[in-house]
C-alpha cells in the first residue's frame, strides 16, 4: 500500500484523542470498555482490510465513478449524499469538540464563532484544493508532529507519578461483556482507510496488501486505544475519572517537562492536536466535497470558466457549523457523537456489503 | 466596470485587514503589561460562618530591570463565602488582570483540610488556568503566613516556594511533594489518602522550613507526619532516592545515606484472618558520618545492622499508619488492583486492613565507607 | 550561402544595408584594393573588435596572393557565420558581425567586441568551498563556462530571440537525456508567447514567464552559480540564459531547491546535515518569531515559564503601543535597513547599518518605544532571513512573515498554528510547471520527480 494510505489512517487514529472516543470509553469504563476494545481491533482491521483491497482492485477511482457506473444513477446519487453528510459530520464533530477545547483551553477570551470561523477560513482553503495536494500536506504536517506526539506518549508512560495500580483496577473489569457504544466509539479509530472512497483517485496504481502491513497498522492501533484509554485512568485514578470533561487535556496537563522550554506539556498538546485535528477535518471535508461534488454541480454556476459550486457547499459548511457551534453544549456534543459513532458503524458494515455488490456487478 | 471592482478587491482586502487589527480589543488580545501574575495562592478557613473562606493571592510585579532590583511582590486578600466570589471581588481590586497562568503553588491553611476540603479541590480543578502540576500544601500556622514569608534567599526573579518543590532547586528527602492532580485523584479515589506537605513558618517570616507531612483521611482526623515518619513515607513511596539512616546501635553509631532505594509491596490475603503486607525494601548507599572508626571488610555487618533499622523504622510507621487508619500508599488500591473486580473490594478491604501483619525485608548493602576509612 | 546564385543582387543587398544603417556615425563601409585583389567590409564601428579584425580579415588580404587565395583563407576562418536574409545579416551586424562582399558573395563574420566577459567572483551566492567564479555577462562566455563544466554529447543549446525590440539572445540549455519533456515544451511555448519589447535581465524574464499575475513564492530559481547549474542540468533540469544577464534561470524549481547551498554537495555528511539543520531552523525563526512574540505576550503569557513571563513584563513596561504595532514598527524599520543597506554603495553600508542597527536599535528601547525582548527578536529574525541560501526565497519569507504575524494577532497561538498550515497548504497547492512546489521524497525519488521521464 502506498504511504498516504498509512497517513489517512494514522490521522484518524490519533486525531480521536481529543475527541469524544476517550470520553465515551471512560464513561463505559465499567460497563465493558476493554472487552469493546479488543473486539474493536478485530473488527476495524478487517474493515480496514476490506476498504484497502476493495479500492485496489479499482485503481484511480473514487465511490463516486464506481457507484454511478455500477448501480441505478437515483439510488448511487442518494447513497453518496448520504455518505457525503456522514462524512461532514465527522468532521463537523472534530471542529466543534476542537472549538470548545481551544475556548476552554488557550483562547478563552475568544467567541465561540470567532475561533470556529478562524478554522473555517483556513479550511476553506484547504479542502478546495487538488485531492494531492490534500494528501502532501498531510504528509508534512503529520511529520512534524510525529515526534512531538511520541514523545510525548512516551513521557506519559515513564513520568513516575503514573500510578499503575488504577490502571490494573481498570483491568480487573476486563470481564465484563462489551458495549455496543463502546465498540463503535473505538473502532473509529481505526477506519481512517474508508476516506478511500475519494482518495482512491490518487492512487492510479496497484499496490500489494500484505500482512506486515495490515500488522501494523494493528499495532498501531493497539497502542493507540490503549494509551488513549489508560493513561488517563493512570493519571487522574480510576473511580472518578470519567467526572473530567476532558480526560485527555488534563491528564497532558499532568506531564510536566522540567528543562523543557515550554514546561507544561498540556500547550504543547493543544497546538499539536491543533494541527492534527486540522488535518482530520481537511481529510473528511475534502472527502465530503468532493462527494457532494459529484452529485451536484450546477452548470449554469460559472463565473470566469471556474464553476463555482463547491464554493456554494462551502458556504453551506461554514452556516451549518456556525449554528451548530453556538447550539450544542459539551454535554450533549458526547451524547450526539456516540449515537453518531453508533450509526457510523452500522452504515460502514453496510458500506462493506455495497462493496461486496459492485464486485460482483464488476466481475459479471 | 468589473476589471475596475476586481482592481480594487486586493486594497479593499488590505484594509478590512487593518481595520481588524485595529479593532480587535475585545477578542483577547491583552498585553502581559497589562496582566499581573498570580504565583501562589492560599486559602484559610476563618472562624465565622458567613465568610469561611479568606483566599490569598501572592502576586509578582515586573520591574524593568529583573537584574538589579528582583521581582517584587505583592499580597491580595480577602474573606468571602466563597473562593470564586473572593477572587472577583480581587479581580476589581487590581488595576491588571489576574493571571493564573503561572500560580504554581497553592498553601492551604490546616483548618481547611478538616471543612469543605471537596469544595476548594472542586473549584481548582474547574477553573481551566489552574495548573494541574500546581503543588499542594498545607500551611502552618496559617496558609497566609507561608506566602507571605520572604527567606532571604528568595532571589530575583525565582520564587522560594517554587524551589522547594521542584526537584532541580532543593532535593531533600525530608519534602513530600504532591502535584494538585496526584491531590485530586487521592482525595477522589478509595483505597489511598491524600498527603500533603507541611509548610511552615518562623515568627519573622524569614524562613519557611518543608519537613513534615500531613496524611488527609475524609472520615478522620488529619493526622501529621513528624520529620522521621515523612521521610520514610517518602522512602516507601519511592520519591526519594536520597535518604539517611540513623543507625544507633550499642557500640555502633553511624549515618548511611542511601543514594538508591527501591521499594515494592505485595498483599497476601490467602488466609482471611490473618492477611499479611509484604513489603520488599532493596537500598545501596554509603556510610556518611560515624563516630568510631569504620572498616572496609566489615561494610557487610554494617549492611546488616541498617537493613535491621529500616526495618525497625518502617514497620514503626506501618503500625503507625494501621493503627490511624491511614493508607497513604495505596495498600487498598493494590488490593482491587489485583482482585477481579465485584463492586464490593473496597468495603472488604476496610475489613482487612486492621487486621494485617507487616512483613518488611529490608535489604541494604553499603557499598563504601565514604572517602575514608 | 543562398545569394550565391543571384549575382546582381549582391550590390543592392550592400547598398540596402548601409541606407538601413545609414543614420548612425559609426557605420563603416570599407572597399579594400591591392592589385587585382578586392573586398568590401561593412561593420558597426563600436561593436566589432577592431583589433580583431585587423588581424584576422584585413592583414591576411594584403598579405596572401591572389583573390583565390583570399577566398579561400576566409572561408575556413571559424568565425564565419552563415547567411540565410538581408534581415539576419542586418541584425547580426547590430550584434558585432561583418560583411564582406567578395566577388559575387557576401560573408558574414562574428567578431564582436564585447566589453562584459570578464567572468566575476561569486557575489551573490558565496560560499567557502567550491567554485568561486560565477558568470559573465555575455552568453558566450557563460556558454563556454557551462560546457567546459558538463561534458556530455546529450547537453543541447538551443538559442532564441526574446524581446521584441531588443532582440536578445536567450540560450535554452538542457540535457537530452534527462530533461522532461513537458517541462521543456511548456517553457518553449511560454518564451514563443513572450510579448515584450525589452526583456533586460533575467529576474524580468523570469517575472514575464511565471504564468500567475500575482506570486508570493519563486517558482523559477535564478542563480549565479555554474556549479548549481551543472548540477541543476544533471538533475534533468532546464536553464534559461539571457544574454547580458549574468544569473541564469533553473526551471522548474520546488521549495527545497531554494534551501540546498552547493555546499551542501561539498562537505562532510554530517557537517552538512547540521548546516542544512541550521538553515530549517533559521527559516523557522525567522517566520513565526515575531508571531510567536505576540502570541506569548498578549494571548498566552502562560505557555513559557514564569521567569520569561515577568522579563518580557517587565520590559514592556511604559511601552505605550500594544505588542503588534510594537513588532510591526521594529521589524519595518529593520526591512528598511535591509532595503537601505543593498541600495547603498558599499562605502556607506556599514554606516547607515551601524546608525540604523545600533543606535535605532537602543534609543527605542531607551525612549520606550520598544522592548528590549522586541529587540532581540527583530535582530535574531534578521539574522535567520539572511541564512537561507537563494535571495528570491528570503525576500518572500520576509513577506510571509507578517502573514504569519497577523495570525497571531488576530488568534494567538492557534492563529499562528493555523496560518503555519496555511502558508503551508499554498505552497503544497502551487506548482512549478507541472511539479508540485512542495513535496516529500523519500528514497525512491526518481520514481516520484516527473522529470526524469528517462532515467539512465
Amino acid at each position: 500500500m502506498s504511504r498516504y494510505f498509512f497517513y489517512l489512517v494514522f490521522v484518524n487514529m490519533i486525531a480521536n484523542v481529543v475527541a469524544s472516543v476517550p470520553k465515551i470509553l471512560l464513561e463505559k469504563k465499567s460497563e465493558g470498555a476493554i472487552a469493546s476494545m479488543l473486539l474493536s481491533i478485530f473488527l476495524g482491521l478487517a474493515l480496514c482490510y476490506i476498504v484497502a483491497r476493495f479500492f485496489n482492485s479499482f485503481p484511480g477511482k473514487g465511490l463516486p465513478e464506481l457507484t454511478q457506473k455500477y448501480l441505478p444513477r437515483w439510488f448511487a446519487n442518494l447513497l453518496l449524499l448520504f455518505i457525503a453528510s456522514a462524512w461532514y459530520i465527522a468532521g463537523l464533530i472534530t471542529l466543534v469538540t476542537y472549538t470548545f477545547l481551544l475556548k476552554r483551553f488557550l483562547t478563552p477570551d475568544m467567541p465561540l464563532v470567532w475561533i470556529t470561523s478562524i478554522f473555517l477560513l483556513f479550511l476553506s482553503y484547504g479542502v478546495l484544493m487538488k485531492t494531492s495536494s490534500v494528501l502532501y500536506t498531510i504528509e508534512l504536517v503529520l511529520l512534524c508532529c510525529i515526534p512531538i506526539n511520541v514523545l510525548i506518549m512516551f513521557k506519559s508512560y515513564v513520568t513516575p507519578e503514573l500510578e499503575w495500580d488504577f490502571i490494573s483496577e481498570s483491568i480487573m473489569h476486563a470481564y465484563e461483556l462489551p458495549s455496543f457504544t463502546a465498540l463503535s466509539a473505538s473502532t473509529y479509530l481505526l477506519v481512517g482507510g474508508f476516506n478511500l472512497i475519494i482518495f482512491n483517485r490518487f492512487f492510479t496504481k496497484k499496490h500489494k496488501i500484505t500482512g506486515k502491513q495490515i500488522l501494523f497498522i494493528g499495532m498501531l492501533g493497539i497502542g493507540s486505544l490503549l494509551t488513549t484509554y489508560f493513561i488517563p485512568i493512570g493519571m487522574n485514578g480510576f473511580e472518578s475519572v470519567e467526572m473530567i470533561a476532558y480526560p485527555w487535556i488534563i491528564t497532558a496537563d499532568t506531564l510536566r517537562l522540567n528543562l523543557g522550554v515550554i514546561e507544561r506539556i498540556l500547550f504543547v498538546f493543544l497546538l499539536l492536536y491543533l494541527a492534527i485535528s486540522f488535518l482530520s477535518l481537511l481529510i473528511h471535508w475534502h472527502v465530503a466535497i468532493e462527494l457532494y461534488k459529484s452529485v451536484i454541480t450546477f452548470k449554469r454556476l460559472t463565473y470566469k470558466g471556474k464553476n463555482l459550486t463547491p464554493l456554494l457547499f462551502i458556504g453551506l459548511f461554514w452556516f451549518g457549523s456556525i449554528q451548530v457551534t453556538k447550539y450544542l453544549t459539551e454535554y450533549q456534543l458526547t451524547l450526539y457523537t456516540s449515537y453518531f459513532y453508533n450509526l457510523l458503524l452500522c452504515s460502514l458494515i453496510g458500506m462493506v456489503g455495497l462493496f461486496w455488490f459492485i464486485v460482483r456487478r464488476a466481475k459479471s | 466596470m468589473k476589471k475596475k471592482v476586481q482592481h480594487l478587491a486586493k486594497p479593499f482586502f488590505i484594509i478590512v485587514a487593518v481595520m481588524v487589527l485595529l479593532f480587535q480589543s475585545g477578542c483577547g488580545f491583552k498585553d502581559i503589561d497589562k496582566r499581573i501574575f498570580v504565583l501562589s495562592i492560599g486559602i484559610d478557613h476563618t472562624k465565622s460562618e458567613e465568610k469561611p473562606f479568606r483566599v490569598v493571592l501572592k502576586l509578582a510585579v515586573p520591574s524593568g530591570s529583573i537584574k538589579q532590583s528582583g521581582t517584587e511582590y505583592t499580597y491580595l486578600t480577602e474573606e468571602s463565602e466563597s473562593i470564586s466570589t473572593a477572587i472577583r471581588i480581587l479581580k476589581s481590586q487590581t488595576d491588571k488582570e489576574l493571571d493564573f497562568g503561572h500560580a504554581k503553588v497553592i498553601v492551604f491553611g490546616e483548618e481547611v483540610l478538616h471543612h469543605e476540603l471537596e469544595e476548594i479541590i472542586d473549584f481548582f480543578l474547574r477553573r481551566r488556568d489552574i495548573q494541574m502540576i500546581s503543588w499542594v500544601g498545607v500551611g502552618q500556622p496559617s496558609a497566609e503566613s507561608v506566602l507571605k514569608a520572604e527567606p532571604e534567599s528568595e532571589m530575583a526573579g525565582s520564587h522560594a516556594l517554587f524551589n522547594f518543590f521542584d526537584q532541580n532547586g532543593v532535593e531533600s528527602s525530608l519534602i513530600v511533594t504532591s502535584y494538585l492532580f496526584d491531590f485530586r485523584r487521592r482525595v477522589m479515589e478509595t483505597g489511598i489518602d491524600p498527603i500533603l506537605p507541611v509548610l511552615n513558618t518562623s515568627e519573622d517570616k524569614k524562613r519557611i522550613e518543608v519537613s513534615r507531612a500531613i496524611v488527609v483521611n475524609s472520615d478522620k482526623k488529619p493526622v501529621e507526619l513528624n520529620e522521621k515518619q515523612a521521610t520514610i513515607y517518602n522512602l516507601m513511596g519511592n520519591n526519594a532516592d536520597r535518604y539517611d539512616v540513623r543507625v544507633k546501635n550499642d557500640d555502633l553509631n553511624f549515618t548511611v545515606a542511601i543514594d538508591t532505594s527501591k521499594v515494592t509491596f505485595d498483599i497476601n490475603t490467602d488466609s482471611k484472618q490473618k492477611p499479611i503486607i509484604k513489603m520488599d525494601i532493596e537500598m545501596v548507599g554509603i556510610i556518611q558520618e560515624a563516630d568510631v572508626d569504620t572498616d572496609s571488610s566489615k561494610l557487610h555487618t554494617y549492611s546488616e545492622v541498617t537493613s535491621k533499622t529500616v526495618k525497625k523504622d518502617v514497620t514503626e510507621v506501618l503500625t503507625m499508619f494501621q493503627e490511624e487508619g491511614l493508607d497513604p500508599l495505596g495498600f487498598g488500591l493494590r488490593y482491587k488492583a489485583t482482585r477481579l473486580n465485584n463492586n464490593k473490594r473496597y468495603e472488604e478491604w476496610k475489613e482487612l486492613y486492621p487486621k494485617v501483619t507487616f512483613e518488611v525485608n529490608a535489604k541494604a548493602s553499603l557499598k563504601s565507607t565514604g572517602v575514608i576509612e | 550561402m543562398l545569394f550565391k546564385n543571384r549575382k546582381p543582387n549582391v550590390e543592392e543587398e550592400l547598398e540596402w544595408l548601409i541606407n538601413e544603417l545609414k543614420p548612425s556615425s559609426d557605420i563603416l563601409h570599407k572597399p579594400l584594393r591591392l592589385e587585382d585583389k578586392q573586398i568590401e567590409l561593412v561593420y558597426i564601428k563600436s561593436v566589432v573588435d577592431g583589433a580583431q579584425l585587423q588581424q584576422i580579415v584585413i592583414k591576411p588580404f594584403f598579405e596572401l596572393a591572389s583573390e583565390q587565395h583570399v577566398e579561400a583563407y576566409l572561408k575556413s576562418l571559424p568565425n564565419q557565420q552563415d547567411v540565410t536574409s538581408k534581415e539576419q545579416v542586418l541584425l547580426e551586424l547590430t550584434k558585432g558581425s561583418v560583411v564582406v562582399r567578395l566577388k559575387d558573395e557576401l560573408l558574414l563574420f562574428d567578431i564582436k567586441k564585447v566589453n562584459t566577459d570578464t567572468v566575476r567572483e561569486t557575489n551573490i551566492e558565496p560560499t567557502i568551498i567550491g567554485p568561486q567564479y560565477a558568470l559573465s555577462e555575455d552568453i558566450g562566455t557563460n556558454l563556454n563556462l557551462i560546457r567546459q563544466r558538463y561534458h556530455k554529447p546529450s547537453l543541447t543549446v538551443e538559442t532564441v530571440e526574446v524581446g521584441k525590440k531588443s532582440q536578445q539572445s536567450l540560450a535554452i540549455i538542457y540535457d537530452m537525456e534527462y530533461v522532461g519533456e513537458k517541462v521543456l515544451k511548456q517553457i518553449k511555448s511560454k518564451i514563443e508567447s513572450l510579448d515584450q519589447p525589452v526583456i533586460q535581465s533575467s529576474t524580468q524574464l523570469q517575472r514575464f514567464l511565471n504564468g500567475r499575475k500575482r506570486s508570493m513564492v519563486p517558482t523559477m530559481m535564478m542563480t549565479e552559480r555554474t556549479d548549481r547549474v551543472v548540477y541543476n542540468l544533471a538533475s534533468g533540469k532546464v536553464i534559461l540564459l539571457l544574454d547580458g544577464s549574468p544569473t541564469t534561470i533553473i526551471a522548474p524549481a520546488v521549495f527545497w531547491d531554494f534551501m540546498t547551498s552547493m555546499e551542501d554537495n561539498y562537505g562532510l555528511y554530517w557537517v552538512t546535515k547540521f548546516s542544512k539543520f541550521l538553515r530549517y531552523l533559521g527559516l523557522f525563526t525567522s517566520l513565526i518569531l515575531p508571531g510567536l512574540y505576540v502570541a506569548a505576550t498578549s494571548f498566552n503569557p502562560e505557555v513559557f515559564r514564569v521567569e520569561l513571563a515577568l522579563s518580557i513584563a517587565g520590559s514592556r513596561i511604559g511601552v505605550p503601543y500594544p505588542s503588534f504595532v510594537e513588532v510591526l514598527f521594529m521589524l519595518i524599520f529593520m526591512e528598511l535597513l535591509t532595503e537601505a543597506s543593498i541600495r547603498l554603495p558599499k562605502a556607506v553600508t556599514g554606516t547607515a547599518t551601524t546608525v540604523g542597527g545600533l543606535i535605532l536599535g537602543t534609543a527605542a528601547t531607551e525612549a520606550a518605544l520598544a522592548s528590549n525582548i522586541i529587540i532581540i527578536i527583530v535582530g535574531a529574525v534578521a539574522i535567520s532571513t539572511f541564512v537561507i541560501p537563494i535571495n528570491e526565497m528570503s525576500f518572500a519569507i520576509r513577506l510571509v512573515r507578517y502573514l504569519l504575524l497577523f495570525a497571531a494577532t488576530v488568534a494567538g497561538l492557534a492563529g499562528l498554528a493555523l496560518g503555519l498550515i496555511g502558508i503551508l497548504m499554498y505552497l503544497v497547492s502551487r506548482d512549478s510547471f507541472g511539479q508540485p512546489y512542495l513535496k516529500l521524497f523519500f528514497e525512491k525519488k526518481k520514481a516520484e520527480t516527473a522529470t526524469r521521464v528517462k532515467p539512465s
